[in-house]
């Protein structure tokens, strides 16, 4: 009953006029910043920061939060339309959006992206004023074996619930996590891979590698067709459709559940929620062969995730003053300069900050959705601009985007080799996703793996005398196992190749 | 005809030192910047970006070069124009680092480089234990070490940053053994000290003064005396003056500036942190402003810098041997 007292407290301090204008200013900057590729939310905050002496505190951090998930909304809006992902967490979006917009349902994708955006983001907020505390502390549990083990399982069942041609995949996935070691050992800070080129100390990065997997490779495809092929011109309907809806509200329902768990353990990845969220709705469907080729749950379900997780992933950094990655970093350094340092007193000492940043979300989530439903009619024109000046532009907008990340033209060449190299993967059918994948989660499963050795001496003992860990380790192995000992999914394959055939 | 003298004067207006110094600056700096925007040291050249350009009155523009652990950058602003509008903003460390492990570098912190001003120390590493656990001091913790060789671990950052070599320095001084087990950075390190995955942990003061203050870690000691956290004493108040490794923050230009030029710059950098506002936002974030522009001062500062390093391999440096 407090937390809810709290929480009505908190939307009513949002709702002055003021919190207001700075909240719409934030969502506003997050929803630009989400569609250009390369330019994330941690960049624009930067730009942000010195105005941190000059605007009132509460107003300025409602802005700043307002951009994270701001971005959120708008990066799936370039997957949809052009094959692009505005953010690396709208990746998995770009499978199942383009495909829509090609069909000539753009509309209906951005719609319900948008949807499901706004319900992820509320509910998990709910989550967040609930649970904050417990989860957190649950949190700390989560150490290297732990990370370990848990990345293990989480890998195990992605292939365990995946469809379709495995070895392709597994093989996609093989070869992100052998990208993702070029760079600096994270452990012994040697190079690894990196012919000297002092680019490449940095490692491959996800920006570049998204941009000219999806974006280069989608245009090097597409110049090969005839003009026209490519998109259907009648666009059937700017909204989901009551069949569009019924479809969706289950995946609506388990991704925003999912976004919510993964995003509240520190360490993991909005990008590792979205696939999980899109990897369930796959093995779970009636039709799984429809994924990938214009399935509205392909789109709700992952665009649910990534809002959920993103409004988790604060409970860390507000219950506990642990900053989880660069943008909560910068978040932690303005709450600093106003002496608000976050840590585990903030909620007891800074109420009226921890819910009016709460309450500002749930007016900014709002906001979002009736910025976003009108921009459809005019996002989806795009579609109908000629080939002749489109492709060129999302060219260039890729460049400036690899350009952007890091503003080094090495990028841009990991970027067009990439684009290359996305081109012939289409061409042989591999899927780009898993190979973002593995760049995502091999560093984090390398990372857990040696640390957890370097504290055990080398003992692999580690991974199943900790509770959570032995936990993981045991679902993971039971999973693996249990084909062999129930034979259906063995058998299950084998009959699917053989139908093949 | 005409032409061959705007071509004269141009050349002789363009090139004359005097004659550009006196007009200095007249045009937009830019100052390279060695970490992401936000990241790392970004948002004090940006802080101080903003106010420098009014004391000089032309625009300070950040451009933020973050590839090859700053190399990029330092290698961009020590092969650029000797004019004083291209600056590096970086650790001292960082490019301290490259000269140890490559002598032969583009970017020599000593050859290739003229100080404008350095922010000596500027920020507190703090090495934190558990309230709850037995070892209160870092006599407790020597004591420890030297009955279980090996047996401790203590969380610290990425290899070549100061929390990492600041432990080697400790284990050296001492004369013990403690596992390291790297992390990303302060705040990882602390969520893996709160969760009791580690023993000890090296942090910036900043990230570790909230979990102090809420009783749940205790400052055992710090490099250099932090603005947060005044009361933890120093490693070298506590017997070990060779950890000693302060992060310093600088303003490099390429070797060859003209002299006056520098010191307008310093001067001017000088004048901006004075001003109260800023110098109250620096240290409200934790940052000392022990800021040295006397080229002296400078020069000795360089040399100390290089001389710290001087004491690891390349490999412990994160850079391979040349």
């Amino acid at each position: 009953m407090e937390t809810l007292n709290s929480f009505a407290q908190g939307i009513l301090t949002a709702a002055a006029p003021l919190n207001l204008l700075y909240g719409f200013a934030g969502v506003f900057l997050g929803t630009l910043v989400g569609v250009l590729p390369g330019l994330g939310p941690a960049g624009a905050i930067a730009l942000l920061l010195p105005l941190a002496l000059h605007a009132p505190p509460l107003a300025y951090l409602i802005m700043l939060f307002g951009i994270t998930y701001g971005a959120q909304y708008g990066g799936s809006t370039t997957s949809i339309l052009v094959n692009i992902p505005g953010e690396a967490s709208s990746v998995i979006t770009c499978l199942d959006g383009y495909a829509m917009a090609r069909q000539g349902r753009a509309g209906p994708a951005l719609g319900i992206a948008a949807f499901g955006s706004f319900i992820g983001g509320t509910v998990s907020l709910l989550g967040v004023a609930f649970l904050a505390p417990a989860l957190a502390e649950f949190g700390l549990h989560f150490g290297p074996p732990e990370y370990a083990a848990l990345m293990l399982f989480g890998l195990t069942a992605l292939v365990y619930l995946a469809h379709g041609p495995m070895d392709k995949a597994l093989l996609m996935a093989l070869c992100g996590s052998l990208l993702a070691s070029v760079g600096l050992d994270p452990v012994t800070g040697q190079p690894r891979f990196t012919f000297d080129i002092l680019v490449l100390r940095d490692g491959v990065g996800l920006t570049p590698v998204v941009i000219g997997l999806f974006g280069v490779s989608e245009v090097l495809v597409n110049l090969q067709a005839q003009a026209g092929e490519v998109f259907q011109n009648k666009i059937k309907g700017l909204l989901p459709t009551l069949q569009d809806w019924k479809d969706s509200i289950l995946p609506i329902t388990r991704g925003t559940v999912l976004g919510f768990l993964v995003g509240a353990i520190p360490g993991l990845n909005v990008v590792i929620a979205t696939f999980a969220a899109y990897a369930v709705e796959k093995k779970i469907s009636q039709h799984p062969e429809k994924f990938g080729r214009g399935a509205i749950e392909g789109v709700a379900a992952p665009e649910t995730a990534n809002n959920a997780a993103s409004c988790s992933g604060w409970i860390p950094l507000l219950s506990l003053g642990l900053p989880t990655g660069s943008v909560t970093s910068l978040i932690f350094g303005a709450l600093m300069i106003h002496g608000l340092a976050p840590g585990p007193l903030f909620i007891k000492n800074s109420p009226e900050v921890f819910w009016g940043v709460l309450g500002s979300m749930v007016i900014g989530n709002a906001m979002l959705l009736i910025l976003n439903l009108p921009l459809i009619g005019l996002w989806i024109r795009v579609l109908q601009i000629p080939y002749f000046f489109l492709f060129p532009l999302i060219i260039l907008f890729s460049i400036i985007g690899a350009y952007t990340a890091s503003g080094n033209t090495g990028d841009v060449m990991i970027m067009i080799i990439f684009g290359v190299v996305g081109y012939l993967m289409k061409k042989f059918a591999y899927e780009p996703a898993p190979m973002v994948l593995g760049l995502v989660i091999g560093p984090l499963l390398e990372t857990a793996i040696r640390r957890s050795m370097i504290m055990s001496k080398g003992h692999v003992g580690i991974f199943f005398q900790r509770p959570i860990a032995a936990f993981f380790m045991g679902a993971a192995s039971l999973m693996l196992l249990s084909p062999l000992l129930t034979r259906r999914r063995l058998g299950h394959e084998i009959i699917e190749k053989l139908e093949e055939q | 005809m005409r032409l061959k003298i705007i071509i004269v004067a141009f050349a002789v207006f363009g090139l004359s030192p005097t004659l550009h110094a006196q007009s200095f600056p007249n045009k937009p700096i830019e100052l390279v910047v060695s970490s992401s925007p936000g990241g790392g040291i970004d948002l004090i050249f940006r802080l101080l970006a903003e106010d420098l350009a009014k004391v000089l009155k032309v625009q300070v523009n950040v451009v933020n070069q973050t590839a090859g652990a700053g190399a990029i950058a330092a290698e961009k602003v020590a092969g650029a124009r000797k004019d004083g509008y291209t600056l590096l903003g970086t650790l001292l460390g960082q490019v301290a680092t490259m000269t140890v492990a490559n002598p032969k570098t583009p970017a020599n912190l000593v050859r290739d480089f003229q100080p404008i001003a350095i922010l000596h120390g500027y920020a507190a590493v703090i090495m934190v234990g558990r309230a709850d656990s037995e070892f209160k001091t870092l006599k407790d913790v020597v004591a420890q070490a030297q009955k279980k060789p090996g047996d401790l671990i203590v969380a610290v950052g990425p290899a070549g940053t100061s929390l990492t070599l600041e432990v080697e320095l400790l284990k050296r001084a001492a004369k013990i053994d403690i596992t390291s087990l790297p992390f990303a950075g302060s705040a990882q390190a602390i969520t893996n000290l709160l969760g009791g995955h580690v023993n000890f942990a090296m942090a910036s003061d900043v990230a570790a003064q909230p979990h102090i203050k809420a009783g749940k870690l205790i400052g055992l000691a710090v490099d250099v005396e932090s603005t947060v956290l005044p009361d933890v004493p120093t490693f070298a108040k506590q017997g070990y003056p060779q950890v000693n490794l302060l992060a310093s923050v600088a303003f490099l230009a390429p070797k060859g500036l003209p002299e006056s030029t520098a010191k307008l710059l310093g001067d001017a950098i000088r004048k901006t942190m004075e001003e109260a506002k800023l110098k109250e936002n620096l240290k409200g974030r934790g940052y000392n402003v022990d800021l040295r522009t006397s080229a002296a001062d400078l020069n000795k500062l360089i040399k100390e810098e290089v001389d710290k390093y001087s004491r690891f391999t390349p490999e412990d440096l994160g850079w391979k041997a040349q």
